[in-house]
């Protein structure tokens, strides 16, 4: 396992704190970290930005090719053909002033009308970026639907559409992320987006048939059978 | 002659009345035990007794033709089934035992044979996008026998062109041990169509991008699942399905709109024991969701080193992330992988269908 103590410290940590980190870190690990920035020593080896801070978040997607992007107020957001099987949309973060080790991740997808939501709540590690922010992942391989990587992204089901009042694509819908550090310090976003089929050809297709309004579970959408992933 | 002719009838009752009352008394291990349903009143369906050599996890698939099955029952072969009690019965060393309807055919086809095996991971059988529209129609994961008879009125309804898929998963690996050879039966008790007062319905819910990692050794996995309809759902049903590294399964009841956790006392379902899971069912389980709410469940794990056959190398190269880590992924195999699987039974079933949330 890669250390997550790297760089120097602003201050030399007496030998009882640095005892803490050390059993933290047997305890909990480690973000998947590059070399960076070094942590405030107050705040632990896992920390991101200014304890003294509030939290800051900014929100990110996969694209169908795998790439991780920003996400903004009335952005597509993908819809896209997971290992599982139906469709999901990966959300990620970058996030800062908080303990990356062990955040819960929730991402879910709103409809506007009826209020039902669809969610995914994951606890993952942030990596540390050489910026001092902390991220979910820098994306996925290009083949998404064998790709573990999405693991780190919370995985929103959307489809079979046995959930919405409307078509699940070409829409808007609310998209709101919380992200909650094991100090239960708690930082949240709310944007709209707009869901799009993101995979052409016959994904695409298929898309359109599982998460259209009215999909009732069984009806064939033409679906390829994905990857081994047991039962 | 003449009083032999009456008399073997009335041994051949005596035998079947025999049985079930035995039956009704004590729970099963055996699966050549577990009697027929009287004619018309139900069939029984099974395996072949099969071999799980050491070190191997065998899973496989086997179709059944509703008709083929009412036609074996002495039920009309074209008319639907009604099922409202079924039995299961399983030898030791079963992981699992599902029966699913067959809907959207990818991998897995009954036209293409009426069983398909899988062995350690490889086959069809172990494909899950393979059955990722097909609607739960019973589960257990307990060896032995579970018996479980619906409340009054209430029926799975299965149509005679409809098929079945059994799908058995028995392991002979450090983690379960199947000692002797593998065998499941299954009983489906029908009821007339006049007695049918509500359709059963049954939810699959699964968190599938699942990893469970050295460096973050306890994470949770939460999701929700719709019943997606305007009148109250009764919940009867419900089992949590993970692997050992698996600590807390639980299920809530849910508004559809929410997106913290429930409370704990909206709690119905709670699993802390990967390898023999309640299968809580009426008339100890039911509970009532509010229209237009569903289920919430989460899944939480402690990681712990794999078995010394599997070490973290094993892990690593089943691991298709570029960050290794000693990560149990998402997969059939229970030495080397994770499952976050909800089986929720309840009635009335909403807008004709089934429910899966992948």
């Amino acid at each position: 396992m890669r250390s997550c103590i790297t760089g120097r410290n602003k201050r030399p940590p007496t030998l009882r704190v640095t005892s803490i980190y050390l059993f933290a870190l047997l305890l909990v690990g480690c973000p998947k970290s590059e070399v960076s920035p070094t942590p405030d020593v107050d705040a632990g080896p896992c920390f991101f930005g200014d304890p003294n801070k509030e939290p800051e978040l900014e929100l990110r997607a996969l694209r169908a090719d795998g790439t991780d992007v920003p996400l903004a107020d009335g952005d597509d957001l993908a819809v896209i053909f997971p290992p599982q099987g139906g469709r999901v949309t990966f959300v990620g973060v970058r996030a800062r002033n908080l303990d990356g080790c062990g955040v819960q991740l929730t991402g879910a997808l709103r409809d506007p009308v009826t209020k039902q939501v669809r969610l995914d709540g994951r606890t993952l590690n942030l990596r540390r970026e050489e910026d001092g922010w902390g991220t979910t992942g820098r994306g996925a391989e290009t083949d998404l639907a064998s790709s573990d990587a999405i693991g780190d992204y919370s995985n929103i089901p959307l489809c079979p559409n046995q959930w919405a009042d409307r078509d699940i694509f070409d829409q808007t819908f609310e998209l709101e992320v919380v992200v909650v550090d094991s100090r239960k310090k708690s930082v949240s976003k709310k944007i709209n987006v707009v869901p799009r089929c993101a995979e052409p050809g016959e994904k695409e297709t298929a898309c359109r048939c599982l998460c259209k309004k009215g999909y009732v579970l069984g009806e064939s959408c033409g679906e390829d059978a994905g990857v081994d992933s047991g039962s | 002659m003449k009083r032999l002719m009456i008399a073997l009838p009335v041994l051949l009752c005596a035998a079947a009345c025999t049985a079930e009352k035995f039956d009704e008394q004590a729970p099963l291990s055996d699966p050549e035990q577990l009697q027929a349903p009287l004619t018309g009143e139900g069939f029984q369906f099974k395996t072949n007794l099969f071999t799980v050599a050491p070190g191997e996890e065998r899973q496989d698939c086997y179709f059944f033709k509703v008709s083929d099955l009412a036609k074996s029952g002495g039920l009309p072969e074209n008319e639907p089934v009604n099922l409202h009690r079924v039995r299961m019965v399983q030898r030791q060393g079963s992981h699992h035992m599902n029966v699913f309807r067959v809907r959207t055919i990818k991998g897995l086809d009954p036209a293409q044979g009426r069983v398909s095996r899988g062995l350690n991971g490889q086959g069809e059988c172990f494909k899950s996008p393979n059955w990722s529209d097909w609607p739960l129609v019973a589960n257990t994961q307990s060896s032995g026998e579970l018996d479980w008879t619906f409340p009054d009125g209430v029926a799975n309804v299965f149509q005679p062109d409809e098929w079945l898929m059994l799908q058995t998963h028995f392991v002979n690996a450090s983690t379960q041990k199947t000692p002797d050879d593998a065998e499941v039966a299954v009983n489906f008790h029908t009821i007339p169509k006049d007695q049918v007062q509500h359709e059963m319905g049954t939810l699959f819910a699964t968190k599938q991008s699942i990893r469970v990692c050295k460096s973050n050794p306890t994470p949770t996995f939460s999701g929700t699942c719709q019943f997606k309809g305007d009148q109250p759902v009764n919940i009867i049903g419900a089992n949590g399905h993970f692997h050992s590294r698996g600590k807390e399964f639980a299920m809530y009841k849910w508004d559809g709109t929410s997106i913290t956790q429930p409370p704990d006392s909206d709690r119905f379902y709670q699993s802390k024991t990967w390898d023999d899971p309640p299968m809580l069912r009426s008339p100890n389980l039911d509970t009532t969701v509010q229209p237009h709410g569903g289920v919430f469940f989460t899944c939480g794990y402690q990681w712990t080193p794999p078995v010394d056959s599997v070490g973290c190398q094993g892990l690593d190269a089943a691991d298709k992330s570029p960050d290794k880590d000693c990560c149990y992924t998402f997969g059939g195999i229970v030495e080397k992988n994770e499952h976050c699987n909800a089986f929720v039974y309840y009635w009335p079933k909403q807008a004709a269908t089934d429910i899966a949330c992948n």
